[in-house]
């Protein structure tokens, strides 16, 4: 069934000409891009680049200024819903309840997903990033990292075709981003697509196929993560963040 | 904002070009009607019209009061269309007609308000009663305000717009209900007198006074709405202007 | 989230599985609203952020408007009323209002609209679990009205009255809360908003507590039949037009 949603679907987003106009600002100018199914693909740049109101585009969460935006093959603006089951997402907001346990929080959304066999799924994925000693404390009791685990958690329990990551690492210590490596091999394993942001450039580069730069709203610069050494890439991402600060004075 | 747009239109194709050239003729001459209108209207009200036996001069200004919520409700339905429309088809110009309208029948109201005001001081001899209709037509001036403020204060312009269109359903149906709810309240308001079960009370030349100060308000208000409609496609269009410019811009360096 | 189950969690959109038959669809709707409930009961427990700013607040509005008017004067029934009524109206305001800030915490509303649920879904669950919110804070403040304003509340007629109005309340709060709630002014546009539209619920409530507690020989207006038609609007409009709060 993957397979044949990926034939029937080659490309999981397509996006054209995206704008979004914030007051008289533009936080993103004519951004284009294709991601194929399965794909993984980073998004690097500096603060105030546009990263998060990227993915917010591509989640539906706000609609483009102009352009348009396909996910696997619906157009965004007139199949919300239908887009939406088929995303996850992980925002800078972890969207858990404060006064709810870990498993209480992934229940509910699982229910809200109408996933089968609900306790076994979310135990497995509490598993997955290592919480499940923690099942029953409540998120506010949790620390950042722990909470950042459970977003991640959340954000893909119903294994969407898409998952949107804004940031997943932040907060994370050593194990937790084991936890993320592991989740994002298990993702690409079940053929997912997969758009991250990061500002580890090693962590990045190594989750992904594809990484693109993104300096004061544009894309800067795109390639095959393997054309450059980690070296390289952070010289682009330093010279894409000067030369939109040169541009803009 | 216009400024930018007449440089804009310059730039158009031919046929946009002759479009509104012509649109621009057709506001003008609905411009020049509406004030011929308005003219003869406004003389009927002071000269034609007898003075009223009871009331005296204060009766006129019911050929302005009468009028202006006549057209003040028409806008609050055509905000109900626009509405509709918006969240219907998810197309630009329901929500311009919506959102224009909105702000005019708010104008409006203020001005039903204001004569309403100054006939009760004269008449009943105070500015302010606790009159149904006078409730009614507050309560609808709060929730057109509450109209205007949700767009003005959602950050996200597209949201702006479907929670007004919300409200201007929700509140389209509930201005009715309202006024029954007020009537049953308290009563002190004249009982209707054009629209009455027994026909029209009026003496036949302040009638057809009323009438032509309809008439003259109605086109009044669709020039004025016709105008705003237009500044707000320039704003959109300025706006389109500036995407253009980021294109550009967005080419030159990606 | 296992690899072998495929059925639940596979990676096509919607559209390319097969179609649910409808059964398991209204079992879903049910499911998800009970599921959303439960949720919403278990952390007002927990916390009690809600209902324990409502009571207090209330009751306090109570003590403050008794200063406001003497007991003495003619209308003591009405004014009575009046007072209980405006306790409730603000309680209301104040504590759906805090309700949503609470969904608002780590942008979990956002989360909720991101899901795939029918808006009726979220509509349905919201409405009960503020309604709930409301009747807590009417099993509380009724009697003590009751006692403090020294009003036979707590009859039949009376608390059909006082049952209607919470309804009316209730709806209208779930729609209007989260539209005042997403913009950037939400504690002043909440009243701004809502106030106008509930006149008829204010007057309707008020009336047809007066009139269940000492009625009035010609009848009057239907006071009952109006607090109906608000809550046949607000409920119905609610149910339509949730989903455009939800950014669809």
């Amino acid at each position: 069934m993957n397979a044949a949603a990926r034939q029937t679907h080659p490309l999981a987003l397509r996006a054209e000409g995206l704008s979004k106009l914030y007051g008289s600002a533009w936080a993103l100018r004519n951004v284009s891009l294709s991601v194929a199914a399965g794909e993984t693909v980073a998004v690097f740049g500096a603060n105030g680049t546009g990263k998060s109101t990227l993915i917010r585009l591509l989640a539906t969460l706000i609609t483009p200024t102009v352009g348009t935006l396909q996910v696997v093959g619906y157009d965004t603006t007139r199949y919300t819903r239908l887009v939406r089951r088929a995303l996850g997402v992980l925002a800078h907001q972890s969207y858990l309840y404060q006064d709810l346990t870990a498993a209480e929080n992934l229940r509910l959304y699982a229910k809200l997903y109408s996933l089968n066999d609900i306790e076994k799924q979310v135990m497995d994925a509490l598993k997955m990033v290592g919480l499940a000693a923690s099942a029953e404390k409540r998120v506010r009791e949790l620390s950042r990292g722990m909470q950042q685990r459970l977003a991640l958690a959340r954000s893909v329990i119903h294994l969407p075709a898409v998952w949107l990551l804004d940031e997943p690492d932040s907060g994370l210590d050593a194990n937790g981003v084991e936890c993320l490596e592991k989740l994002l091999a298990f993702g690409r394993e079940q053929g997912q697509t997969v758009v991250l942001t990061t500002h580890q450039l090693e962590l990045g580069l190594a989750l992904s196929h594809r990484a693109f730069v993104l300096a004061s709203g544009k894309i800067y610069y795109s390639a095959p993560t393997g054309r450059h050494s980690v070296e390289e890439w952070r010289s682009i991402v330093l010279e894409a963040d000067r030369g939109a600060g040169n541009a803009s004075h | 904002m216009i400024s930018v747009d007449t440089s804009g239109r310059k730039s158009m194709t031919k046929p946009g070009q002759t479009a509104h050239v012509i649109a621009d003729r057709l506001r003008l001459a609905l411009g020049w009607v509406t004030v011929l209108t308005l003219a003869v209207s406004t003389g009927m009200a002071f000269f034609y019209a007898p003075t009223d036996a009871v009331q005296g001069q204060a009766q006129r200004i019911f050929y302005f009061h009468v009028p202006l919520a006549w057209v003040a409700y028409l806008a609050f339905f055509l905000v109900l269309i626009g509405s509709i429309g918006y969240l219907w088809k998810r197309e630009r110009r329901w929500d311009t007609l919506a959102h224009s309208s909105a702000e005019l029948g708010l104008f409006l109201t203020t001005l039903v308000l204001i004569t309403g005001s100054l006939w009760g001081k004269t008449i009943w001899g105070t500015w302010w009663s606790w009159d149904p209709r006078l409730t009614a037509t507050l309560v609808l001036w709060f929730i057109y305000l509450g109209y205007i403020m949700v767009r003005q204060f959602t950050t996200e312009a597209e949201r702006g717009r479907r929670m007004s269109a919300v409200l201007g359903i929700v509140g389209f149906i509930d201005v009715p209900i309202v006024h029954q709810s007020v009537v049953w309240w308290r009563s002190l308001h004249p009982d209707p007198v054009v629209l009455n079960a027994n026909g029209p009370q009026l003496p036949g030349t302040m009638l057809a006074t009323l009438m032509v100060n309809l008439l003259a308000f109605t086109l009044l208000f669709l020039y004025f709405l016709l105008k705003r409609i237009q500044i707000a496609n320039l704003e959109a269009a300025a706006v389109e202007q500036k995407r253009h410019a980021a294109l550009v811009e967005g080419q030159r360096i990606g | 989230m296992r690899a072998t189950d495929t059925r639940a969690s596979n990676g096509a959109p919607d559209a390319l599985r097969p179609a649910r038959p409808a059964r398991a669809l209204r079992s879903s709707f049910w499911g998800q609203v009970g599921a959303l409930i439960r949720n919403d009961i278990v952390r007002e427990w927990r916390g009690r952020e809600v209902v324990g700013l409502m009571l207090p607040f209330a009751l306090t509005t109570g003590l403050a408007l008794n200063f406001t008017f003497s007991l003495a004067i003619e209308q003591r029934l009405l004014a009575s009323v009046g007072a209980l009524w405006t306790a409730l109206l603000f309680a209301m305001l104040l504590g759906l209002g805090r309700a949503f800030a609470l969904e608002q915490e780590n942008a979990v509303w956002e989360g909720l609209t991101l899901a795939p649920i029918e808006p009726g879904v979220l509509f349905a669950a919201k409405l009960v679990s503020n309604l709930l919110l409301l009747v807590a804070l009417d099993i509380v403040i009724v009697p003590a009205f009751a006692g403090l304003y020294n009003l036979p509340l707590l009859a039949l007629g009376p608390l059909v009255a006082i049952a209607l109005g919470t309804l009316c309340l209730g709806a209208a709060g779930t729609l209007f809360v989260p539209m005042a709630g997403q913009t950037r002014a939400r504690e002043i546009l909440l009243p701004v908003l809502l106030l106008p539209l509930l006149v008829p619920v204010i007057i309707g409530s008020v009336q047809a507590t007066v009139t269940a507690i000492e009625p009035t020989v010609a009848g009057g207006p239907p006071w009952t039949g109006l607090q109906g038609a608000c809550a046949a609007l607000f409920l119905g409009a609610g149910y339509l037009l949730y989903g455009q709060l939800l950014g669809e």
